[in-house]
């Protein structure tokens, strides 16, 4: 046991620390003021509506650093968008023709994942959250993906320590992965291909990653997860999955669903009705065949998404191609909102492509993933105001998760090397999705990008360092007022119901 | 278009040709002495201002400034024909405390009816926002009451050219309908409320769906009560207002701003004061408009907005009016204007105070005007420092079937960086329907404008490619509105 007088130091330093920490994270100072208020704007719609779930999605955002960065969105985009923003920092790249294609909206690294491709039965990975997509210019998205790469390294950093030292190059490996890529499209021109696996290898974890999904997708895992076979009749399993998690700061505490299947109400009944009736007509292939929708059992999902934690997300089981059980299909319906606001950047300029935002998403991530058959169940209605994207529930497809690059590295499986590798096909990724997308008129997106940054690759590529040296440091500043935001107020962020 | 529709109706309403006068009655003495005396000065021609026993018969008085768009809930009426010189700058004295004459039995319909045809359809009564000095009605004696009806639309065709992509689209940016109570319990105290709606776009602009698409929708524009008293021989005017009330310094200077079918005031764009707030407050009249005091305590967020934090936005605005000129063809005024806010916005109660002042001038011929608004903290940021400065001119070359405006707004979004300025001229030429002096009852004006708007390399929402926000539009717009008195 140490000595008290060795102790004196110690404590010393931690008082003091404390202190600077607790200057720094002031609840009262510019910054945590702009946060508290940003954070209930943006989630004033889930705080009024249902008040238990926008409290579990703010309690999620302190969970960890990574999850925080997942929630805040909404802030990155004031930050670069309004002046006086912490990351409103100038670019030299972005030109008129550049400044409206289609863009991911919010792509970071646990939005990259697997889908099987109906037509070939191929794995491929790309982005698989397009809630936020929207038009804009290309360097937000850019922007947005190398900095999750630096924050996922310090919350990787937390549990196997050294790692955000070892991977400071790894947004410059994404951006360099970015700038190539859209290089090479731009001379190879014609179709952009996806990224199979078959291609690979692509670096240990999204190996693994694609292991995986073939391992769980081709076990219909999603099955045996969320269903259950009683008396020959497979039924949706209704309760807690996995338990949920424990948050507590200060004298608040809560529990955060972690998955969990829940009943529904009869107002969600008539909502799920509607739109599995209207939703065929907005598939891309070939009509489903009769009886395939006939419902065989509906949940509510909680638990998912940091982001879209409070949405309604339902599961419902349908009877699939045939009467046999094996091949009964879970599908999610989720309700989609607005797209990320950009302050001050007019979305409506050009006039409103799409009718509702379940349009949106859909045809915007057919049109940046370039496919209409990785997700042949993809599809969206609306009813009763309420806007829901449907999409197959397989487990082919799989999202990235940080805490298993977290524990991989921890365990010393993977190194800076296998993160710098992700991270630069990630960059790649985002290029090829640009590259397949429109500008909001319709023009091909690839030769404004590309005249956009010319022969000044390097130059981006150094931009985007630059930004992420600057910015990072912030967002992770953010997060510990954030969490001296809910010491303080609660996972309402003292925001009061009317 | 389902709100624009019962608007145009409104409009076309108030438009519709005066009918024929109300039959002859026995009005008491007062009421026909303001029958003669309007009559007589239509008679006797425009360059002529009234006697004050005139004017105290046809409505209150007040030598202060122009009035606002029908919209806002005070002011004058008052005659401009009937007596000799061109030019008082004595403050004329208000009906109350011109009106001896003991508390009528009541109002008979006959009387209501001919203040009605007066104020509808008397070209020689000119409507003014001199609240609280005095109601914009032409109230007669206690016990009068009156309820005005009044519809604005703003529309057109909007061809916009933003980073290089051309958008044609029809637009509506304003429709509004409104309603004003106004109840004289006494000869010193008026009373009433006033209620507006309008229509606005669901989505908003930096948003892509709204309510089913991007439906128009209604809401509360404003919703407020309000009391109005007098003291010391009609010197010093008082009023108060709660509830959904109109942001006074918007009010004050709109008064010598006269082409808001066209662009709003600097202050109002950038919004740096919102247009409406929950709250109260209480302006304080000395010599008829002379000098105002506004005081306002209100929740801060706006009218799209609950509160959303223990802090009350209060604000001081004082109006000062150093020229004030009567003309048979309107009152010539200008006016001073300073203003100072503590306040608050959002739940974390970011710095929301604001230092403002303004020039303003209006006329018959021309109005003018210029504002300065130093803003410390805007919405969420409260460490941000902004500056708009704006500048407006607008004048008839060839009244009423030519006009010319010029706009000029510089906003500094923000003082610690550099080149963060965002430049808008606008320019163009305007004609109207009807005079000038129906201007508040009816006005329908047409508008042909070009506006730019420019941003520094490190302003708008790209800071490094201003390019990619830099905005030609070309406006064709119309501007409707009336002002209908219904009892």
């Amino acid at each position: 046991m140490p000595s008290p007088h060795a102790l004196r130091p110690r404590l010393a330093r931690s008082l003091l620390l404390t202190a600077l920490v607790g200057l720094a994270c002031d609840p009262g100072d510019a910054r945590s003021q702009w946060l508290h208020t940003t954070i209930v704007l943006d989630n004033q719609i889930f705080l009024e509506a249902d008040p238990e779930l926008a409290a579990g999605k703010l309690a999620k955002m302190d969970l960890d650093r990574y999850a925080f960065f997942r929630g805040t969105v909404g802030c990155f985009a004031r930050d670069s968008a309004e002046a006086g923003g912490a990351a409103y920092r100038p670019t030299a790249f972005v030109t008129a023709d550049a400044a409206d294609v289609a863009l991911i909206g919010d792509p970071h690294l646990e939005n990259i994942g697997t889908f099987r491709r109906a037509s070939d039965d191929a794995l491929v990975v790309d982005f698989n959250d397009y809630d936020a997509t929207t038009y804009g210019p290309f360097h937000l998205d850019l922007r947005r993906l190398a900095l999750s790469v630096a924050i996922a390294a310090a919350a990787i950093d937390e549990v196997s320590p050294g790692f955000a030292d070892a991977v400071q190059d790894a947004p410059e490996a994404l951006a360099r992965g970015y700038v190539d890529e859209l290089a090479a499209l731009a001379q190879a021109g014609g179709t952009i291909p996806a990224l199979r696996a078959a291609d690979g290898p692509h670096g240990a974890i999204l190996d693994d990653l694609i292991e995986k999904a073939a391992e769980k997708g081709g076990a219909r895992e999603e099955l045996s997860d969320y269903t259950a076979i009683e008396g020959g009749r497979r039924e949706l399993r209704i309760g807690e999955i996995e338990p949920a998690l424990a948050w507590s700061a200060g004298p608040f505490e809560l529990a955060v669903a972690s998955d969990e299947v829940t009943p529904i109400g009869d107002d969600d009944g008539w909502l799920i009705d509607q739109v599995l009736a209207s939703y065929p007509a907005t598939l891309a292939g070939a009509p489903l065949p009769a009886g395939f929708l006939a419902v065989k059992g509906i949940g509510r999902r909680l638990g998912a998404g940091v982001a879209s934690y409070p949405v309604r997300r339902y599961y419902v089981l349908v009877e699939g191609p045939s009467a046999a059980i094996d091949d009964d299909v879970l599908l999610e319906l989720k309700q989609v909102f607005d797209p990320v606001i950009v302050p001050d950047l007019e979305q409506a300029a050009g006039g409103r492509p799409y009718a509702d935002n379940g349009e949106r998403v859909v045809a915007m991530q057919r049109m940046l993933q370039g496919a209409l058959d990785l997700d042949p169940l993809l599809g969206h209605a609306n009813a009763g105001g309420i806007t829901m994207r449907v999409r197959d529930r397989t487990k082919y497809q799989r999202g990235l998760g940080v805490d298993r690059i977290a524990e991989k590295s921890a365990e010393g499986k993977w190194d800076a090397d296998d993160y710098r590798e992700l991270a630069a096909t990630a960059g790649r990724l985002l290029a090829r999705a640009h590259a397949r997308g429109r500008r909001r008129g319709g023009e091909p997106s690839l030769p404004a990008i590309a005249a956009a940054i010319g022969e000044r690759g390097d130059a981006l590529v150094r931009e985007t360092v630059d930004f992420v040296a600057d910015y990072a440091p912030v967002v992770l500043g953010d997060a510990d007022r954030f969490g001296a935001l809910l010491e303080g107020y609660g996972p309402s962020l003292g925001y009061l119901r009317r | 278009m389902t709100v624009a529709a019962p608007t145009l109706a409104a409009i076309a309403l108030l438009l519709a040709p005066p009918p024929a006068p109300p039959p002859a009655s026995a009005p008491s003495e007062p009421e026909a002495a303001a029958s003669d005396a309007e009559v007589e000065g239509q008679d006797a021609g425009q360059d002529k201002v009234a006697e004050t026993s005139d004017v105290a018969a046809a409505g209150d008085v007040a030598a202060a400034s122009d009035a606002t768009a029908p919209a806002d809930a005070g002011g004058a009426v008052e005659a401009t024909a009937g007596a000799s010189n061109d030019e008082d700058t004595e403050p004329r004295v208000p009906a109350a405390q011109a009106d001896q004459s003991p508390i009528s039995a009541g109002y008979s319909r006959q009387h209501w009816a001919e203040e009605r045809h007066t104020f509808n359809f008397k070209r020689d009564l000119f409507l003014r926002n001199t609240w609280p000095v005095a109601p914009i009605c032409n109230m007669g004696r206690p016990q009068d009451l009156c309820v005005t009806l009044d519809a604005e639309l703003f529309a057109g065709y909007r061809l916009r050219s933003i980073a290089g992509q051309r958008f044609g689209e029809f637009a509506l940016d304003r429709s509004e309908l409104g309603t004003n109570l106004w109840y004289r319990p006494s000869k010193w105290l008026d009373a009433g409320a006033t209620l507006r709606i309008e229509a606005i776009r669901s989505a908003g602009p930096q948003s892509l769906i709204g309510i089913d698409g991007d439906s128009l929708v209604i809401r509360l524009a404003q919703a407020y009560g309000h009391v109005a008293t007098r003291f010391g021989s009609g010197l010093v005017s008082i009023g108060v207002r709660g509830g959904l009330i109109p942001e006074r310094w918007i009010e004050q200077l709109e008064k010598g701003y006269d082409t808001r079918g066209i662009d709003l005031l600097p202050s109002d764009r950038n919004l740096l004061f919102e247009r409406a707030d929950l709250g109260a407050s209480i302006t304080a009249s000395v010599l008829e408009g002379l000098v105002d005091l506004d005081l306002q305590l209100t929740n801060g967020e706006g009218r799209a907005q609950e509160e959303l934090n223990r802090g009350k936005n209060t604000t001081a605005i004082l109006t000062v009016r150093p020229l004030r000129r009567r003309h048979a063809k309107g009152p010539i005024t200008l006016a001073l204007h300073g203003a100072y806010r503590d306040g608050s916005w959002g739940v974390g109660a970011a710095r929301a105070h604001r230092a403002a002042g303004a020039l303003t001038f209006a006329s018959p011929w021309a109005f003018a005007g210029a504002e300065l608004v130093q803003a410390f903290g805007v919405r969420e940021q409260g460490d941000r420092v902004s500056r708009s400065i704006g500048g407006w001119v607008s004048a008839y070359a060839w009244q009423p079937y030519i006009g010319l405006l010029a706009k000029y707004d510089h906003v500094r979004q923000d003082l610690r960086v550099a080149d963060s300025s965002v430049d808008i001229v606008t320019a163009g030429a305007f004609t109207d329907v009807f005079g000038y002096a129906w201007r508040r009852r009816r006005r329908v004006r047409l508008y042909a404008t070009y506006q730019h708007e420019g941003f520094g390399a490190s302003a708008g929402p790209i800071p490094g490619a201003p390019q990619a926000a830099d905005a030609h539009r070309f406006l064709l717009q119309l501007e409707a509105q009336g002002l209908f008195r219904a009892i």
